[in-house]
């Protein structure tokens, strides 16, 4: 059993395919080779046994139609039955001469070299006869008419013998021709059964090992009224297998985004924890020397450029101290504290904050405003830190100065639904092909002393809020950041 | 004040401790210093046990956190005031069991608060036990 499961389906498909087609030609070729045969040995018998028949046939009956006229001669002397005579025993001679020429059986021939031998003295008797009967010899003639009726019946004996022999020999064609018949019918019926049974185990693999499985699955990938409409199983399936490699591709390909995306975030968590280690290192110290600024400030009397000199130092330490801990709480896990808020009014808090700057760069800010915009669920802070980041970002990109626009929009998107939209455009010199692709990535930066983090942190935060940050850039033609943040309560 | 306070500072930085030492001392404290927690555990065990603990929590060998909850089983009635950077950790269980909890900074005298603080609560409450 176990053998006989181990070929595959095709192949056991196959072989029964094979054999089928064996059988058949096997019956084909069988009822061509026996009509072949059957058809010689039918052109056999009509061409000689029957010529040989007939002539057998007609032997006899010429040699009984010349019976008689010999007689008739002798009672009344007119010579019209000698010709008539004469014209039976030509015909006689006609049939022998044929039954010689298609008769090559030796029994035959052996009976109709007796026919002629017997024929020729009977002939040669009876010319005698005549004679004497032409001669008025009528005792004489009558005396040798009796012997000569002998040599008749005799020859006439012969005759039906030969005949009898050619309709045996007929009757042996005909059973033989019977015989072969048979056989081919059986030959033919037992091939015949073996297709059948073939092609019903044929059938019977296509049903359990291909046709039902196929049903099955495709009853299980799919809807019924899928099946019942289209009413193919393997077309269903194949949808679905394609459906199902085109899934499978996608999630490949996702699969091999997010291994990366994994690595990237893992590289930045070690570095990360790092930069912490080092900044609460740098605290203490720091601290340390703070301390001791202090004290001296306490205790010391220090001329005007001293003071000056003193509070420089304690300044610049306060800024490094400002860094630190600017970084210190940014590396902290913080938790989204999201709350309804109007964007318009997180970015009026970023200009506020970057005025300075933006006068710095000579950036002028455009606002375009619309009424009506929807609230949306986020952490003020961290939005702030989003615009931040995208306005510094292109300032710094503006060297000469330039114009940034910020528009805010309200629209439905795919997969977010309603949502609220900012763009943030500048008119700097945008980027080519392979520093966009790269800018979104951590540690990618443009900038001598960028960290390289600023956009992959501003995308991070704009994914925690549900939102998605896109970036449009081309050589010459500026840049704009387009940020999509879903509308509360999905209005 | 005849018999003054001993004050144990533990920071893992030698100049924050003199410097608080000396700030200490001006205000009629005495002061033993401790470098790292191990420093802070032979002072406890093996040394005269100090009236009040001055700790940060930012020890690079062993975790300050670990060795602020074995000062608090070990002597839980010296009083203690975590003096950190470590600003996340005042709300961790251990430093809630601490008596005071200040950020550090430059001037110091947010600490001689807070020690005068505890010292007089302790005062009254070892007083009230008294009675």
């Amino acid at each position: 059993m176990a053998r006989w499961r181990s070929p595959g389906i095709s192949t056991r498909i196959f072989i029964n395919l094979f054999m089928l087609l064996c059988a058949t030609f096997a019956i084909g070729l069988t009822s061509i080779w026996y009509s072949v045969q059957f058809n010689a040995m039918l052109n056999q018998v009509i061409e000689k046994d029957m010529e040989a028949l007939q002539a057998s046939r007609e032997m006899e009956t010429e040699l009984a139609s010349q019976k008689g006229f010999v007689t008739y001669y002798f009672l009344d002397g007119d010579p019209k039955w000698l010709n008539e005579l004469s014209v039976h025993r030509r015909s006689f001679m006609k049939w022998f001469q044929q039954a010689v020429e298609v008769d090559q059986n030796p029994e035959h021939r052996i009976l109709l070299e007796q026919i002629h031998e017997t024929y020729k003295r009977y002939i040669a008797d009876k010319d005698k006869v005549i004679a004497l009967y032409q001669t008025g010899d009528r005792k004489a003639g009558e005396a040798l008419h009796w012997k000569v009726r002998e040599k008749f019946f005799e020859l006439n004996d012969i005759c039906l013998r030969y005949k009898q022999a050619n309709e045996l020999n007929m009757q042996q064609v005909r059973d033989e021709s019977h015989s072969r018949l048979q056989r081919i019918s059986v030959v033919v019926v037992i091939f015949m059964s073996t297709a059948l049974v073939l092609g019903v185990l044929l059938v019977f693999f296509m049903f359990t090992q291909v046709l039902i499985p196929i049903r099955q699955l495709s009853q299980k990938t799919a809807m019924d009224d899928e099946i019942n409409s289209s009413g193919n199983e393997v077309r269903v399936l194949s949808n679905h297998v394609r459906g199902l490699m085109e899934n499978m591709d996608r999630a490949r390909s996702e699969l091999e985004q997010s291994q990366a995306m994994l690595v990237n975030s893992e590289k930045m968590a070690l570095v990360g924890k790092l930069a912490t280690e080092v900044a609460h290192s740098i605290r203490n110290p720091m601290t340390s020397i703070n301390m001791r600024l202090f004290s001296l400030k306490r205790n010391l009397e220090l001329t005007d450029f001293q003071k000056e000199d003193f509070e420089v130092v304690s300044a610049e330490m306060r800024r490094l101290d400002n860094i630190v801990s600017n970084f210190l709480e940014f590396s902290k896990p913080h938790k989204l504290k999201k709350q309804q808020i109007n964007i318009s009014r997180v970015i009026d808090m970023t200009l506020d904050l970057l005025c300075y700057r933006l006068e710095l760069h000579s950036v002028s800010v455009v606002r375009k405003q619309s009424a009506d915009l929807p609230p949306i669920e986020a952490d003020p802070e961290l939005l702030k830190e989003v615009f931040v980041n995208l306005m510094v970002n292109a300032c710094e990109a503006m060297e000469d100065g330039g114009e940034i626009v910020i528009r805010e929009e309200a629209a439905f998107v795919e997969n977010i639904g309603w949502a609220v939209l900012v763009k943030v455009s500048d008119n700097g010199p945008g980027m080519s092909e392979e520093v966009r692709t790269r800018v979104l990535e951590p540690f990618e930066t443009t900038k001598a002393n960028g960290t390289g983090l600023g956009l992959f942190i501003a995308v991070r935060i704009v994914e925690e809020h549900g939102g998605t940050l896109e970036l449009h850039s081309k050589e010459d033609e500026g840049t704009t950041f387009i940020m999509t943040f879903p509308a509360a309560g999905g209005q | 004040m005849n018999n003054p306070l001993l004050i144990l500072i533990a920071d893992p930085n030698p100049f924050v401790r003199s410097f608080l030492a000396r700030e200490l001392s001006a205000q009629g404290y005495s002061t033993v210093e401790a470098g790292s927690g191990k420093e802070i555990l032979a002072q406890l065990y093996l040394k005269t046990l100090p009236d009040l603990l001055v700790m940060e929590l930012d020890f690079p060998v062993s975790v300050g956190l670990m060795v602020l909850e074995k000062v608090q089983n070990l002597v839980p009635t010296v009083p203690q005031i975590i003096y950190t950077h470590f600003t996340e950790y005042e709300n961790h269980p251990s430093v809630r069991k601490a008596d005071d909890f200040i950020e550090k900074n430059e001037d110091p005298s947010d600490l001689l608060h807070s020690i005068s603080e505890v010292t007089r609560m302790y005062k009254a409450n070892t007083l009230r036990m008294k009675d």
